[in-house]
């Protein structure tokens, strides 16, 4: 039997040992768990609507409190009263970069590990260790936080075609849009672009160019969830809209 | 659901099985395959108003389950198909062993595309977009699969040409 016959049959066996049946209310349960993320997403965008005052209202501090005042010096952890949702915790907490710079805001409960070395291009990627700032949840979902330097004039869809190797391999294609096709998002009150944001891309990213520098923020969703959520904007847009970064003097 | 739902009631009635028993030969286990499909088909319903209109909505959830099955399969670290627990009673088991377990060696992708292109007897055109990827580079699977399953079932000489 050549192997193409053993394979149509391997399968057809395989196949043949599949449940049959349907069982009852499956449907039903389907439609609930559809209806269950629709609430979840309702809430997830009045937290980011809620995100976005306190953003304002952050904004106008500043204005009273000038940068280097204990606001964005590492003073008492800012907090809020936001609707909760599992993800999204009410409180946050301020983290100022060694390596990078920068501050922002992250839910309080988080455990942050800094960055040790600076993010190089051409040297080594996000995914290296020591390179990003890692703000881990409770549970396994993740927020990176890395900036590389750019040249003056760079946006952060020319960063980013500079960045991936060539094209997006194709079936990555979804997760890393081409920047006409970006979500656009505001980062730190900087127009930036939104990737990933598909479940089984296992990741949601904000790049922004600020300075001469790219900043990414990528969110990571549990690794070994099997459902089909996509990481919780609650969270990002908080951390967005919190970002506070130094103008660039040389390495990050 | 409201009655306009009622195209995805259709849908879900006819391809939910055979969604499921795709993820089920790709992954062995019949309780991810249902997990798989269920999280399939709810993001079918999330996307209803857009996939509705596409030609083939039913392309679209297989498209969802497929990609779903090949993420666990990473995740699990290309556990063996010998491992996965047939039951007794729906059917006879695996009767080639060895050639289930070189299948069970494969990368999830290639193991993806086989399934597709042997069990579903797809064109590899369709194949490849399941799959995100080129009609070529589908093609390059299937090559790869089957010259490592000739290598581990020890067959000499076998044609392994696309």
């Amino acid at each position: 039997m050549s192997l193409d016959d053993r394979l149509r049959e391997e399968f057809r066996r395989a196949a043949a040992s599949a449940p049959a049946y349907l069982t009852p209310g499956t449907r039903e349960l389907v439609v609930r768990r559809a209806a269950a993320v629709r609430r979840q997403r309702r809430v997830v965008l009045a937290v980011a609507a809620s995100a976005v005052l306190v953003a304002a209202g952050l904004s106008v501090g500043l204005a009273v409190n000038p940068v280097g005042s204990p606001l964005l010096a590492g003073g008492p952890a800012p907090s809020s009263t936001r609707p909760s949702l599992s993800e999204t915790p009410v409180a946050t907490s301020s983290f100022t970069s060694p390596v990078y710079g920068y501050t922002v805001s992250y839910p309080t409960g988080w455990v942050v590990a800094g960055a040790r070395t600076v993010w190089t291009h051409g040297k080594n990627s996000q995914a290296d260790p020591g390179v990003s700032d890692i703000f881990q949840s409770p549970g396994k979902a993740r927020v990176e936080i890395a900036v590389q330097n750019v040249p003056a004039g760079w946006s952060a869809a020319r960063w980013e075609s500079d960045f991936l190797s060539n094209p997006a391999p194709a079936q990555m294609a979804a997760c890393y849009p081409r920047p006409q096709q970006w979500a656009a998002v505001t980062i730190a009150g900087h127009p930036g672009g939104l990737l990933g944001r598909v479940s089984w891309c296992g990741f949601t990213e904000g790049v922004v160019v600020i300075g001469q520098r790219a900043y990414v923020i990528k969110g990571v969703v549990d690794p070994n969830t099997l459902t089909a959520d996509t990481f919780d904007m609650g969270v990002l847009n908080i951390m967005f809209a919190s970002l506070r970064v130094r103008v660039a003097s040389g390495t990050p | 659901m409201r009655g306009a739902d009622q195209g995805y009631t259709q849908l879900f009635d006819a391809e939910f099985r055979l969604v499921r028993r795709t993820v089920f030969v790709m992954t062995g286990n019949a309780a991810v395959a249902e997990d798989v499909a269920q999280d399939a088909f709810v993001q079918l319903l999330l996307h209803w108003s857009k996939v509705s209109r596409y030609e083939r909505p039913d392309a679209w959830v297989r498209r969802v389950a497929i990609r779903l099955a090949v993420r666990h399969l990473k995740r699990e670290g290309h556990r063996q198909l010998v491992e996965r627990s047939f039951e007794p009673e729906s059917g006879p088991g695996p009767a080639d062993p060895d050639l289930t377990a070189a299948i069970g060696d494969l990368p999830p992708k290639q193991r993806a595309v086989l399934v597709l292109y042997y069990l579903e007897d797809r064109p590899m055109k369709e194949v490849a977009q399941t799959l995100g990827m080129s009609e070529s580079t589908g093609f390059v699977h299937l090559h790869r699969a089957r010259r490592r399953l000739a290598m581990l079932l020890g067959e000499v000489g076998v044609d392994v040409a696309g």
